[in-house]
């Protein structure tokens, strides 16, 4: 393997001490002169037609300079599709789920615009609710969304390869149903924004959003202005994981107050709004039915599943799709038939959390595996090793793979964790679970997909690098500032991070499925090939060459071959800001314009490049006593590619798999039996804390991707897609009993207990 | 009059269509897509009514020429045989 200067080292993040010192200013943080506070009265009902919005007293009350209504916005419709827009920026009609905002005040100080939430008067007429996916098919139920006369979404049914001939051909067939629960998506800072609009009637919006240019394109439609009349700057975020990609009520109150007083808005939630109101993963419902040889190799799979999506349809098709088009990852799997659908209801609207619905088709798919090779007599890391796809392998999509290290990452995790030597012998009540996934570096969706990055040249031999992904705590600008030091042969210290705003930043389609490491970092190379080249034709003459023989290295710009024959790069930089007159931008674009676009209709196509795949092996302990899951131990053997930064892919793997934690063994967002949240606090909702998660071990397989900026893959979220899967099978180990609805409680395992003694 | 259809999602919402029939001797850009907007159970639009573009999330192509080069637009006129592709852009992520 190349040896770097830069890349490939865990060098201190750009943003570490900012951050850890509490310096960063996040949207909360933010003031601007004049400023209004935001607040937004919340429905106590889950499903009621809006009879009536009485604002007179509200919008009297000294201090308040504004009260708006979904009635104050244009009334277009937005979605993530542009067959299924069936979302307002504030209902207008009826509400849709508990917690949904109704009504806006812009007023002085917070407690005068809280007051006036009191004040504001809301006639509903309550509808009966529609909570599960059962309800939601039930004959004769309620129709959940105004804009479509179903409470199905939306559908998606694939075929690839003989499946007939591929269970014909099974020496052993298993089926068997999994369930999962609706979770929030779990990052640290709340929605907040500031909204301005100047005398031209131009939008700043500041908010802390993951996709600004999702967020960009669908406020401009709902709010009929053209993408001009907005400009989009993130401030610092933290965190997203899906949760922020589009634009929320919150955004749109803010901007309609500001446009109705002439004056800033900020609105900042408090945590209890997010988790009662704001976006979770899905519930599922899935059965699967799996095909496989006595040998261990799979020959057919059938999967279907329902997924219960909330009021809006949001990114739900695109869960759906993934669910069914990543069936063919990570194992060779030669015959698949999918059958999704998303179902509308009243409980909080749905996006994705990290891992997409990848998550939840691998703990169906890698809980079923290990059931199958038990079956079979077929060690279940074993089996992996079997199905494991190999490098250049053709998917029954027709998903293509160049470069795979997921049998290096078996073999890594397994070797590790100490399952051989598990086998033999283990403490009682201990348990070691294992399960593969694989996850792409970014699809192509369609429009706008691309990737910019510029690369300023300041006249002291400093760059600033400006790209169009969002810093999102992932560490991206930390990692296309090690790409761009790398490529120019300077130090990372003299590579500076730009801004992320609309104006001068061509914002990218958005920070998700793993993208911005391989398309942004492909685009910052691009950025600073541009930059050698410009400064390549403008000092080649001094030094006596051509363009084409100047290297750049160490911080020296020379002939190559004859490093003496050259200059020191800050001398080349004054050379054409001073003598030249020419003070430079480097600019670099990139798409992957091979892959397919996504057919929804098939699920077929080469959707990606840059396929994480990973190992996960949980090493668990179960208290048969109180059915108490501890978490002693995680090893995941990760392909990467090439690591950038190798501290903070560790953190990517380990924070995934963290987070999946929760997932699997504690979180659920709870409601009553008329769809209201019942756990909408951290009090009692639980997330994993240090405490809660194993002893981490990343065990990096090292592979070369050859579309990857210096052969790197993106990697947040392969470790979210293994994590659920290894933990229920590590608890099978265990105890002998297997979970399959998830979260996997102690009063699950107790109660399984029971069932199994016989009691 | 058959127009053929191709598409990267179902064009009716419930289900997909490959061709589209018509007894006049040609129909428009516009009255092809008022027809799919009519027919699909979801709630689509193409374009504004009086508007001479395609709504943003939608690429459409006629004989394999872009729309943006399509010089008549959206009165663009649709004859016996002619392939009409639609492709749907998704904004979001995940």
């Amino acid at each position: 393997m190349k040896e770097y200067q830069v890349v490939g080292k865990s060098v201190e993040r750009k943003d570490a001490r900012i951050k850890a010192t509490g310096s960063a200013r996040y949207a909360g943080d933010l003031i601007a002169p004049g400023m209004l506070h935001g607040k937004i009265l919340r429905s106590p009902v889950a499903h009621a037609k809006i009879l009536d919005i009485d604002t007179t007293k509200a919008a009297a009350l000294p201090g308040v300079l504004a009260v708006i209504t979904g009635k104050d916005f244009p009334g277009i419709p937005f979605g993530t599709r542009p067959d299924i827009r069936d979302q307002l920026p504030m209902p207008i009609t009826k509400v849709h789920h508990f917690g949904e905002g109704v009504a806006a005040v812009a007023a002085i100080d917070e407690d005068t615009a809280e007051e006036a939430l009191d004040l504001i008067k809301v006639d509903y007429e309550e509808l009966p609710v529609v909570l599960t996916a059962k309800d939601a098919l039930a004959p004769g139920a309620p129709l959940v969304n105004e804009f479509k006369n179903s409470n199905v979404a939306y559908f998606s049914d694939f075929v690839f390869g003989d499946v007939e001939k591929g269970f014909r051909e099974a020496d052993h067939i298993r089926e068997e149903t999994f369930s999962s629960q609706r979770t929030t998506v779990g990052f640290i800072e709340p929605h907040a924004c500031l909204a301005e609009v100047d005398s031209t009637g131009r939008v700043l919006l500041q908010g802390s959003k993951q996709s600004p240019y999702i967020t960009w394109r669908h406020m401009c439609r709902a709010l009929d202005i053209p993408l001009s009349k907005m400009r989009i700057v993130n401030p610092f975020v933290g965190g997203g994981f899906s949760g922020k990609h589009d634009p929320f009520d919150v955004d749109f109150a803010s901007v309609r107050l500001a446009q109705v007083t002439g004056r800033p808005v900020k609105i900042v939630l408090n945590y209890d709004e997010v988790l009662a109101a704001y976006r979770q993963r899905n519930a599922m419902d899935a059965k699967l039915r799996i095909g496989i040889k006595k040998s261990g190799a799979i020959t057919a799979l059938y999967a279907e599943n329902i997924l219960e999506g909330g009021p809006i349809s949001g990114i739900g098709p695109f869960n759906i799709y993934f669910f069914g088009a990543f069936l063919n990852l990570p194992y060779k799997i030669p015959a698949i038939e999918y059958h999704g659908k998303l179902v509308y209801s009243n409980r909080s609207p749905c996006g994705t959390v990290r891992g997409q619905e990848i998550v939840l088709a691998q703990f169906c798919i890698d809980s079923l595996l290990h059931m199958v090779s038990e079956d079979i007599g077929v060690d279940p890391v074993e089996v992996r090793f079997i199905n494991a796809i190999p490098d250049n392998w053709h998917c029954a999509n027709d998903i293509v793979i160049d470069v795979s290290g997921l049998s290096e990452c078996i073999k890594r995790s397994s070797e590790k964790i100490g399952w051989k030597e598990s086998r033999k012998s283990r403490p009682v009540g201990r348990g070691i679970g294992f399960s593969c996934a694989s996850h792409p570096s970014g699809t192509r969706l369609g429009g706008h997909f691309g990737s910019s990055v510029v690369i300023k040249l300041l006249e002291e031999g400093q760059v600033i690098v400006t790209h169009g992904a969002t810093e999102i705590g992932q560490g991206a600008n930390t990692v296309f500032c090690q790409m761009a030091a790398e490529e120019l042969g300077i130090p990372y210290e003299d590579v500076l991070q730009g801004a992320s705003d609309s104006d001068t930043a061509i914002l990218d389609s958005g920070m998700f499925g793993d993208r911005a490491t391989y398309w942004d970092g492909n685009a910052t190379i691009a950025a600073a090939r541009d930059l050698k080249r410009q400064l390549a034709e403008l000092i080649a003459p001094a030094l006596s060459a051509s363009p084409d023989e100047i290297e750049f290295e160490n911080k020296r710009i020379f002939v190559r071959g004859e490093p003496e024959r050259g200059m020191d790069w800050l001398r080349a930089v004054r050379k054409v800001y001073y003598e030249k007159g020419a003070p430079l931008y480097g600019r670099g674009t990139w798409a992957a314009l091979d892959i397919d676009i996504v057919d929804w209709k098939t699920g077929k196509g080469n959707l990606c490049h840059g396929l994480d795949f990973i190992a996960t092996a949980v090493e668990v302990a179960v208290d048969k006593e109180t059915g108490k899951v501890d978490l002693i131990k995680a090893v995941h053997g990760d392909d990467a590619g090439q690591p950038i930064n190798p501290a903070t892919l560790e953190g990517q793997v380990n924070g995934g798999s963290a987070h999946m934690s929760g997932h699997a063994l504690w979180e659920e967002s709870l409601y009553d039996e008329k769809g209201r949240s019942i756990n909408h606090s951290w009090r009692d909702y639980k997330q994993p804390t240090a405490l809660d998660v194993p002893e981490y071990f990343v065990e990096h397989v090292h592979t070369h991707d050859p579309y990857g900026p210096f052969g790197a893959k993106g990697a947040g979220e392969a470790s979210s897609c293994s994590t659920m899967a290894a933990i229920a099978n590590g608890v099978y180990d265990a105890v002998g009993v297997r979970i399959k609805d998830l979260p996997i409680t102690p009063e699950k395992i107790l109660e399984a207990l029971k069932a199994k003694e016989g009691k | 009059m058959t127009i053929k259809l191709e598409s990267n999602f179902m064009l009716l919402g419930d289900r997909d269509i490959t061709s589209i029939d018509s007894d006049r001797p040609f129909v428009t850009v516009a009255e092809l897509l008022n027809e799919l907007s009519g027919r699909s159970t979801n709630t689509m639009q193409f374009f504004l009514p009086g508007s001479e573009s395609l709504l943003e999330g939608w690429e459409l192509e006629v004989n394999g020429r872009a729309f943006a080069d399509l010089t008549d637009g959206l009165a663009t006129v649709l004859r016996d045989g002619d392939c009409v592709t639609i492709t749907l852009v998704l904004l979001g992520g995940g």
